[in-house]
């Protein structure tokens, strides 16, 4: 028997680590980092569960447009055109119910702050000379440092959108056949299938050990010992998916495996699918389209 | 070290993909052959571990933390293709499933993290483990291999963000190989590196100390073939020296070192013609650049390999005979 909290899909539970204070020890923030993982996998779940739109498309409709929007994006040099589709994308998310303040967060918090971050020294003269467009003592801001300072951000930004679009509207088991449909070999889907259950497992074997560190220890560890910890923990978990894998593939072999994989039926390809494999199209024919008029 | 999408172009991000396919296809056709479909399960736990290994904290000595890669380690513990294959469907998931990492970086991604880092880690695993080591030569070669993996992989990120400057400047990544190397290198010589060592060397360590088994899907290797994989792939990549202006520190020819100090030294002078090189500046006549550079890098190592052999087959020679004495004695 489980606790009913156990089972409810509320995530922020029993966990006695969350909260403003930043975490502090490594314990901490291992636990955190994966207690992070879970409640993301959580809110994935429900989102899927009330999501409209790109929610209930084709997978494989879904890959297509975000492999030709990606390229297009990945390609073009107009500013404008990085700006929309990263736009085109948020009106999307909002349009399929996705929770829209979690997708603005995970889209441009992280990553397009992480590349300003590292574009910031590209705006100098020192790294692309070029008309000044501001000089404040030695230093000169040019304009093709700004342009591709903004460029590489906004790049990076429409990229994650699309990213995180695709993997915040698709279950993890309706991408991997929808991979697999398109040609990427069986045993790679079928292993990344796996995988990507059994990432969870382990991730609760070591929430569960760094928890326990946590709830023992009075005092601070030391790095040394800390790291003594971790490393032994490591062992100890790669020792653990071992020995799991070697339990699977018995109880595997128990039930009849022989090596031959079995899925469930392909899902069908809508009109509403092709719909959205033509508009992507089109998007990324534009998008490639506005730097030829030379949309800045 | 994950390169998001926005820093690579359309062009590098496939040729990168198409790099990585061949290695894939060797991976797979490896496992398939040595261990079967029945076997995916450890491939599978060998993926999520790769996966969740990145996700622990580890302690550095100044108070803050690192995350480490475990690509080695996995080398290690499961063989090589089992390392890629794990590795690339770990890179997979948190790119497709978790928005972490390039969808079209994800090719570049897996060549640094899910190629070069299990198949340089666990070249250097074998060549320093080799024959029968004792726990101390397995956590030093382990360590070892962590650490030149972690900065080989650094290494190919760097090249390719500064190649992607070169390529299409203003485009893309806005470095080039000037700050990109530097700015890659010192962190993970310095830090990285040795908390990649740390840890690859104590999980080693502890598997064999707390008497813990890991099923490797692949038997070792009896021979160092990954090590001469890799001096291959060096050798082929030594052009990569010719994108770099100018001379190395130090290493001015006399006609260089009059332009910068305006006069010969005249000790330089006298002996600079003393030793006529067989191929100087690595040119081989007739041949474009790039390609005299991949031919003096393969001539130079064949010379080092025949040399370290026949000093190798002396030096067993005069202990075989004192080794035979001694079995004699017993």
């Amino acid at each position: 028997m489980l606790p009913s909290w156990l089972g409810s899909s509320d995530a922020s539970g029993p966990l006695p680590l969350s909260g403003a204070r930043a975490p502090g020890s490594f314990a901490e923030r291992t636990a955190l980092a994966l207690a992070g993982l879970v409640m993301a996998e959580e809110r994935r779940t429900a989102e899927l569960a009330r999501g409209r739109l790109l929610a209930r498309a084709d997978a494989r409709a879904k890959l297509v447009a975000a492999a030709l929007l990606l390229v297009a994006v990945s390609a073009t040099p107009s500013l404008l055109a990085l700006g929309a589709v990263a736009a085109g994308a948020a009106a999307l998310a909002a349009a399929s119910r996705l929770d829209l303040r979690a997708y603005l967060r995970d889209v441009w918090v992280v990553a397009p702050l992480f590349t300003a971050a590292i574009a910031l020294p590209a705006i100098f003269r020192a790294v692309s000379p070029g008309e000044a467009l501001l000089e404040v003592g030695p230093l000169a801001i040019t304009r093709p440092g700004v342009l591709a300072a903004a460029r590489l951000v906004l790049r990076a930004g429409a990229s994650v959108s699309i990213a995180v679009l695709l993997a915040r509207t698709t279950p993890a088991a309706a991408l991997l056949r929808g991979l697999r449909s398109l040609g990427v070999p069986r045993v790679m889907t079928l292993v990344a299938a796996m995988t990507y259950r059994y990432i969870f497992l382990l991730a609760r074997e070591v929430e569960e050990m760094h928890l326990g560190l946590v709830s023992r220890r009075l005092a601070p560890m030391g790095a040394a010992a800390g790291r003594a910890f971790v490393t032994s923990r490591i062992a100890v978990l790669l020792a653990k998916a071992s020995r799991t894998a070697e339990e699977v593939h018995g109880a595997m072999v128990a039930r009849g495996f022989e090596g031959e994989w079995r899925t469930l039926a392909e899902p069908r390809f809508g009109p509403r699918d092709g719909a959205i494999v033509l508009l992507a199209a089109a998007g990324a024919a534009l998008v490639l389209a506005a730097a030829r008029v030379g949309a800045f | 070290m994950h390169i998001p999408d926005g820093y690579l172009g359309p062009a590098t991000s496939a040729a990168l993909y198409g790099a990585m396919a061949p290695a894939w296809a060797i991976a797979a056709r490896r496992l398939r052959a040595r261990v079967g479909d029945r076997e995916m399960p450890a491939v599978a736990l060998g993926g999520a571990f790769s996966f969740v290994v990145m996700l622990f904290n580890v302690p550095t000595p100044g108070g803050t933390t690192a995350h480490a890669v475990g690509a080695a380690l996995a080398a290690i513990a499961l063989g090589p293709a089992a390392a890629v294959i794990a590795v690339t469907i770990a890179l997979a998931i948190q790119a497709l499933l978790f928005g972490d990492g390039g969808l079209l970086a994800l090719g570049a991604n897996c060549f640094n993290m899910a190629l070069v880092m299990p198949v340089s880690g666990y070249a250097v695993f074998q060549a320093i483990a080799a024959g029968a080591p004792g726990p101390r030569r397995r956590a030093i070669a382990a360590g070892a291999a962590g650490y030149v993996a972690v900065n080989l992989g650094a290494l190919a990120t760097a090249l390719e963000l500064g190649l992607q400057q070169a390529i299409a400047p203003g485009l893309y990544c806005p470095y080039g190989f000037a700050a990109t190397i530097p700015a890659m290198m010192l962190p993970h010589l310095l830090v990285v590196g040795p908390i990649e060592a740390a840890v690859t060397a104590g999980v080693v360590s502890y598997l064999a100390r707390g008497g813990l088994s890991v099923r490797a899907l692949e038997p070792a290797a009896g021979r160092a073939r990954p090590l001469w994989v890799g001096l291959g792939a060096l050798c082929l990549a030594s052009p990569v020296g010719l994108l770099a202006a100018g001379s190395a520190w130090g290493e001015w020819a006399p006609q260089e070192l009059r332009a910068r100090l305006g006069y010969t030294p005249p000790g330089l002078a006298r002996l600079a013609d003393l030793w006529r090189a067989a191929i100087p500046d690595y040119e081989v006549p007739g041949m474009p650049k790039a390609a005299g550079y991949v031919v003096s890098a393969l001539l130079g190592v064949a010379a080092v390999a025949i040399v370290a052999a026949a000093l190798g087959r002396l030096l067993a020679r005069r202990k075989a005979p004192k080794d035979a004495a001694e079995l004699a004695r017993k």
